[in-house]
């Protein structure tokens, strides 16, 4: 490619980058230009928002951690096992990636109030409709096959001649996930935990759907910015979202540092 | 022994408590794929392993009491050098740790304590993938072409530390060991008994004086470098046959040929020496059957102390030499010189 031409695409490309990372900006920091600091912090402080805040952080942790326990062993199996079908189950699991969390949401909600096998886990083992569980549950709906999808390209960049040689220095199968191919994918699995916690902490449509949008009940932050703007209070709104901004953008610079430092694509 | 479309077959080999095969063959022909299966990380279709008159075949492989070490050494990169030698072991402390530090200190890497495995060159690698595998007392050594990744001038010293170090383990520990290689000269410096593979098959198994001296494949004579002669008996007495190659006669021994055959006459390089007049150089050759063809260089091709020169006597003839007497003989493409080597060095196979 002769230089002009390579220079010229340089200039083009970057400018679409600074077009991209301008335009977020502005439509993130946008409204908080317009609102009055003092009010944004009475809305910090106000009960609802720190309900909401704790809520968020809990249910997004104890969902990261439940997805965690399946996502690793599945991202595993997916990396490395061989079946017939192994391309089908693949796309499965891919499917609420690509559907609308409302519509995830939608489906957890038909389960749990129309089939007998969901009617009896509702009224019998956990509540999920329209309470916390039910937070937790489309957290972990729409975070695990997420984590599953950071996860598989972690597994497949270790060479599994590692297990196979802890096995001849006379591990089992389990021992030599735990002591080889895990320690070797830990910066990996860090970061998709990461980016799992932060999906989880910004999910709306499938909770809004299962879990309801009550408040000081369900109320996560990104339901108590939707209950604010739907009455049309701009300051909690507003604070809540540069929370959410806050916590996301520190979330995210940490991942980034652990997924390059693991070799994840990022 | 089956393994999905790829088929070893053929395979019986055995090798005795305190001895060492060398496994060679060219890539592809399914070396590793025989030392997987003997560590348990293939698994067969058909067939039967043992170790010591037991059968293993479909033992897990953290059951086999195997030592393995991979081509690439494949030292586990988040632990330090001790904890890559420790992992298989199963003692208690303090015995662990003094036990690592003994191996260390046999096998001359105690300086490496603490170190990081990414830091390490190619034959520190080496010997800590070898004190990784030997720690844990197996009953089997298998090795990968463990000096793949070490360059040339490394990989001679290592070899003869290797080796010395595989004879007092093997006497130690009445180790049985295989070493896997496509290099012919590693495998004589490691092994006295060979085994050479091809397409899953082993072709010949026996000792490199056996195999020099009488390859029993053309597989086999081609991979260690043989001329290879196509021609047609035309007579026999007891043990000796003369064959008809291009018009000329080559006298070797053989003992079921009958005349008229089709045959393959080999000889190794090393066996057919070059003068420039018509006589026997060696005073021990004086009175043995010879075949002399004159014929005239076509190229010289000297590698360090060794040179092979290629001669067309009716039919191509390379021959193996050192450098220095290629010197003194001034050889030369073009060059006319008489080629010559013992009846006792022909051996036939059939066409």
């Amino acid at each position: 490619m002769p230089l002009k031409e390579l220079a010229g695409f340089k200039l083009l490309s970057g400018a679409c980058l600074g077009f991209l990372a301008v335009f977020i900006l502005i439509v993130i920091f946008a409204g908080s230009m317009f609102s009055d600091p003092r009010a944004l912090a009475s809305a910090f402080l106000s009960d609802e928002v720190q309900f909401a805040i704790v809520l968020t952080l809990a249910t997004a942790t104890v969902s990261t951690m439940f997805a965690l326990l399946v996502s690793v062993p599945a991202a595993y199996a997916l990396s490395r096992a061989r079946f017939p079908g192994k391309d089908l189950v693949d796309v499965l699991i891919s499917i609420p990636i690509a559907l609308p969390p409302v519509a995830l949401g939608t489906a957890l909600l038909i389960f749990f109030t129309n089939t007998p096998l969901g009617l009896f886990i509702d009224n019998s083992i956990v509540k999920f409709v329209f309470e916390t569980p039910g937070i937790v549950l489309a957290q972990f709906s729409v975070i695990s096959v997420l984590a599953v999808r950071l996860m598989k390209p972690v597994f497949d960049g270790i060479d599994p001649r590692y297990e196979k040689l802890a096995r001849t220095l006379g591990h089992g199968e389990l021992g030599s996930f735990i002591r080889v191919t895990l320690p070797m994918a830990k910066d990996g699995v860090f970061g998709a935990a990461v980016l799992a916690w932060a999906r989880a902490m910004g999910e709306f449509g499938a909770t809004v759907t299962l879990a309801g949008a009550t408040r000081f009940k369900t109320e996560t932050l990104p339901i108590a910015m939707f209950l604010n703007l739907s009455v049309a209070n701009l300051e909690n709104a507003m604070a809540i979202i540069l929370i959410l901004l806050g916590l996301t953008v520190s979330v995210l610079l940490v991942s980034r540092k652990i997924a390059y430092r693991g070799g994840m694509p990022s | 022994m089956k393994l999905g479309a790829f088929t070893l077959r053929k395979i019986s080999l055995s090798v005795p408590d305190g001895e060492s095969l060398a496994l060679v063959g060219p890539n592809g022909s399914g070396k590793t794929t025989l030392l997987e299966c003997i560590a348990g990380i293939r698994q067969i279709e058909s067939g039967r392993i043992e170790f010591n008159g037991a059968d293993v075949t479909h033992l897990a492989s953290e059951k086999r009491q195997v030592g393995y070490v991979p081509q690439d050494c494949l030292l586990f990169p988040h632990l330090t050098v001790e904890e890559n030698i420790a992992f298989g072991q199963r003692e208690p402390e303090p015995e662990a740790t003094t036990h690592v530090k003994e191996m260390m200190a046999w096998l001359g890497i105690s300086h490496l304590i603490g170190h990081n495995t990414t830091s390490l060159s190619g034959g520190e690698k080496q010997k800590v993938a070898l004190a990784r595998a030997l720690i844990t007392r197996p009953r089997v050594l298998l090795l990968d072409e463990p000096f793949s990744a070490v360059d040339r001038s490394s990989r001679t010293r290592l070899l003869g530390e290797l080796r010395k170090s595989l004879d007092e383990v093997s006497r130690s520990l009445s180790l049985a060991s295989i070493y896997v290689t496509h290099d012919l000269a590693e495998a004589q410096v490691m092994s006295q008994h060979v085994a050479i593979m091809n397409r899953g098959r082993i072709e010949q198994d026996d000792t490199w004086n056996e195999i020099l001296q009488t390859p029993r494949s053309t597989f086999v004579a081609d991979f260690m470098g043989f001329n290879i002669l196509r021609g047609r008996v035309t007579s026999t007495d007891e043990d000796r046959a003369v064959v008809d190659v291009a018009g000329q006669n080559i006298e070797g021994q053989a003992a079921d040929l009958t005349v008229g055959q089709d045959v393959l006459a080999v000889v190794r390089p090393e066996a057919v020496s070059l003068s420039l007049e018509r006589d026997i150089r060696r005073q021990s050759w004086r009175h043995c059957q010879c075949n002399v063809f004159k014929g005239s260089v076509t190229s010289v091709r000297k590698i360090g102390p060794l040179a092979q020169v290629s001669v067309d006597v009716g039919f191509p003839l390379d021959s193996e030499m050192s450098s220095e007497l290629v010197d003194d003989l001034n050889l030369a493409a073009g060059s006319v010189v008489f080629a010559q080597f013992r009846a006792s060095e022909v051996s036939f196979l059939h066409a």
